[in-house]
């Protein structure tokens, strides 16, 4: 059997730690790279449901929303009679500013909180101002470090009882002497503790005024912000009407199965203008949580396989170095062999369906499908994806859905159908649109591995579109 | 500061005084019996700087000690009483030790105790 030396194991050990701080240091890119066009993705799809949410309901009459709630199916929404619920409140919105603006709490806010002249600013600024000498006088005594004690033992009251021939006793005259020089005019400790205990009498009850003072100044600041948080809602009240409304139909709309909603919306003339834009609001929020999904799953594999990978070379190391011994050759080609190509296969598969995901816009496509999975139309049904729990519940609860990818033959039939209506588009015929193939370079790049030796990354994450 | 400075201090402060000072001095009278770190006999005044290294506290527990300091009460010794838990620095031990001597002074001034 041939032997490889200790020196040459470490080595191999070293070159090894290499590749998977490259590895690690590529995983962390790719974080960085996700987050960005996550936050691009995430703007995109605020728009979307903005766009979304206008034109299903355009204004906030009656009859623009019973029109909505009958296109998606929010058949409860009308009898909500939110035009008059907005009524309501801006009745009330309107009778509680009344009432704010004859509170003296708030019509006298000047005359009482003005910075400089507020009645309660200056009251406040003078009872601080009376309260500060006796507070001086508490801090005075309370610095000192034997006070304390003095004050509890009753030094200086006939009542106090020591030991003269103990230290402390000595201690305790001493620093009472010394507070007492603090004290102009005061020749006995007795008079600094008559001193001390009138200030905290005082500072108490001036602590009890500004307490007072201040609630007073809360109060009314409380009422200043209602009044202008209620005033702004007032002077508002229709567009966040109108918005809040807007948002329970997309929210309902996006919270159902979007085959369900497309066939839907496509089912009526008046609604199918409406099918374009639910397609784009729907296709980008299941995008962005596909492209999490993927990412998730796939570098918490290669970070697995790293930890395992810096464990086995810790192993190999401690044991070399503690006995310094050759490894068997066959064990050390295993050591040595070169993980690079294995780790960029992954990438590249990883990369492929990432990219194959992120590039794709057609949302309008769904439109040829009565059943579909946002997940097939986007990787025309030929990566797994299973291990995404939303795709893996979806073909759980489908259990006869079948994707078709021939999406162009769909198109045809159903024009066929509605003779009267053209509506695939003059971008719809076929492959590798323009926009496809800018973004999907702009995306292909952050998988490229420049330190990569076989020089086909480009070329791989490539998408094809087979149809 | 350690009982050695402390004592060492006390005894000069004693001395000054004109007290003739036995060291660590096995006080033992009817039944109150320990170690003082300075005693002088015939004048019936020492000192006792009581740290728990020395095993004073043992010594001097609240029983003893009420038995020791009902004595001085009634003018019989004078013994200053020094607790290490009391902060002891050498100024203020110093100033403690003058003004006890001349409490003592002023209690016995025949120069000691009953």
């Amino acid at each position: 059997m041939s032997w490889v030396p200790a020196e040459q194991v470490i080595a191999a050990v070293g070159n090894q730690r290499q590749v998977l701080a490259a590895e690690e240091a590529r995983v962390a890119g790719f974080v960085q790279y996700h987050a960005t066009e996550r936050a691009k993705l995430e703007a995109e799809r605020a728009q979307a449901i903005h766009d979304l949410g206008t034109a299903v309901l355009p204004r906030l009459d009656h009859a623009s929303i019973a029109a909505a709630a009958q296109a998606v199916g929010l058949v409860g929404l009308p009898n909500e009679n939110v035009p008059a619920q907005l009524e309501t409140r801006r009745a009330w919105l309107a009778s509680r500013l009344n009432a704010i603006l004859h509170d003296p709490r708030y019509a006298q806010r000047e005359l009482l909180r003005h910075p400089r002249t507020g009645s309660l600013t200056t009251a406040i600024a003078q009872n601080e101002e009376h309260r500060g000498p006796f507070a001086a006088i508490i801090v005075m005594c309370e610095q000192h470090p034997r006070f304390e004690g003095l004050w509890g033992s009753g030094f200086g009251t006939p009542e106090h009882s020591a030991s003269w021939w103990r230290y402390s006793y000595w201690q305790d005259r001493s620093a009472a002497d010394e507070l007492v020089t603090k004290f102009q005019g005061k020749t006995s400790f007795a008079e600094v503790r008559d001193e001390y205990a009138r200030a905290k009498e005082t500072v108490l009850v001036f602590d009890g005024e500004l307490r007072n003072l201040r609630a007073q100044i809360a109060e009314g600041e409380a009422l200043d912000r209602e009044y202008a948080a209620l005033y702004e809602e007032h002077r508002t009240l229709d567009a966040r009407g109108l918005e809040h409304t807007r948002s329970r139909i997309v929210q309902h709309l996006l919270g159902i199965d979007a085959a369900a909603v497309s066939q839907r919306l496509r089912s009526s003339p008046a609604t199918s203008g409406l099918l374009m834009l639910f397609l784009r609001a729907s296709g980008i929020a299941a995008k962005v949580s596909y492209l999490d999904g993927i990412q998730q799953a796939n570098l918490g594999e290669i970070q697995k396989d790293i930890a395992l990978q810096r464990e086995r070379l810790d192993g190999v190391e401690t044991r070399t170095r503690r006995r310094w011994a050759p490894m068997a050759l066959d064990k050390f080609q295993k050591l040595a062999e070169d993980r690079r190509p294995r780790y960029e296969k992954r990438w590249q598969r990883f990369g492929k369906t990432y990219n194959t995901v992120y590039v794709y816009d057609r949302y309008d496509r769904g439109r040829y499908y009565e059943d579909f999975l946002w997940w097939d139309l986007f990787t025309r049904g030929r990566y797994d994806g299973s291990y995404l729990p939303e795709v893996h519940h979806y073909y759980q609860s489908h259990p006869g859905y079948a994707f078709d990818p021939d999406w162009k033959t769909r198109a045809a039939e159903q024009r066929a159908a509605e003779s009267d209506t053209d509506d695939a588009g003059p971008n719809d015929a076929g492959p590798n649109d323009a926009g496809d193939v800018e973004s999907e370079a702009a995306a292909a790049a952050a998988f490229a591995d420049s330190s990569s030796d076989d020089g086909d990354t480009s070329g791989d994450t490539t998408t094809t579109d087979a149809s | 500061m350690t009982e050695a400075e402390g004592c060492a201090l006390l005894l000069a402060r004693f001395t000054e005084a004109g007290f003739t000072v036995a060291s660590n001095f096995h006080f033992h009278e009817d039944d109150v019996e320990v170690d003082l770190d300075g005693w002088d006999a015939a004048a019936r005044v020492g000192f006792e700087y009581i740290t728990q290294e020395a095993g004073d506290a043992r010594q001097f527990d609240p029983e003893t000690l009420a038995r020791f300091e009902a004595r001085m009460e009634k003018g019989e010794l004078y013994v200053l009483l020094v607790d290490e838990h009391d902060a002891v620095t050498a100024d203020a031990l110093d100033g403690a030790a003058r003004a006890f001597l001349a409490e003592v002074a002023k209690r016995a001034p025949a120069g000691g105790a009953k």
